[in-house]
């Protein structure tokens, strides 16, 4: 349980990390220090106010992670109970297969999306390629790591 | 995969909370292995079966695996 400890120490500080610099981003970004760099201006906007909500949301979800992570480290019991979570095998596995299933059906979605996009815009047939190919270099990495570890 | 969980657990008069805890699981995966949608792994196996001081075929019925 200590190196667990540990490791809610550590995410502690990469949350707090987080917060601050997502913090100066909103400021910096309502200051008009950032701006999007997108040159209509009513688009501009929008796309400033999505960023900002974006910005705003990861750092309501990091703060809920810290304030999870700071109740746990001061309850023993409450430590036990998101470790159990957190380890927990069938948990596991439902990740391992929702993930899977999702890495699947993505690079068949973006298989189709590269053709059909090829017709309209080849900026976005080209992103959709790109995308594939980065997934799949990634994951023919990952398999080789694991087939090494297991 | 049948088990003999629930009916270990009612003898005891443990609830799937306390029995997960004393395991160092979840709840929902207790249910899921008693209900016998959820195949636990061989290190929860064991540390189920050694908590109720049994035999991880004592607790779990392999025959269907046979």
């Amino acid at each position: 349980m200590e190196k667990y400890k540990k490791s809610l120490k550590l995410q502690n500080v990469l949350l707090i990390l987080g917060i601050l610099c997502l913090a100066a981003v909103q400021v910096l970004s309502f200051c008009g220090v950032l701006t999007p760099a997108v040159q209509d201006e009513h688009w501009a906007g929008f796309w400033a106010g999505l960023v900002a909500g974006a910005a705003f949301g990861i750092t309501i979800l990091f703060v809920i992670g810290l304030v999870i992570n700071l109740r746990a480290l001061r309850n023993e019991a409450a430590l036990k109970k998101l470790y159990a979570k957190e380890h927990d095998e069938r948990t596991a596995q439902i990740c391992y297969y929702a993930q899977s299933w999702a890495y699947r059906i993505c690079t068949l979605g973006l298989l189709v999306a590269i053709v059909i996009a090829g017709y309209f815009s080849p900026t976005v047939s080209l992103t959709c390629l790109a995308i594939v190919f980065i997934q799949s270099v990634t994951g023919a990495l990952f398999k080789l790591y694991w087939h090494k570890r297991l | 995969m049948k088990t003999r969980i629930r009916e270990l657990r009612k003898a005891r008069k443990l609830s799937q909370e306390e029995l997960a805890e004393a395991v160092g699981t979840t709840r929902q995966t207790i249910t899921s292995i008693e209900v016998g949608k959820y195949t636990a792994s061989l290190p929860l196996a064991y540390k189920i079966a050694h908590y109720f001081g049994l035999t991880i075929e004592e607790v779990f019925d392999f025959s269907e695996i046979e």
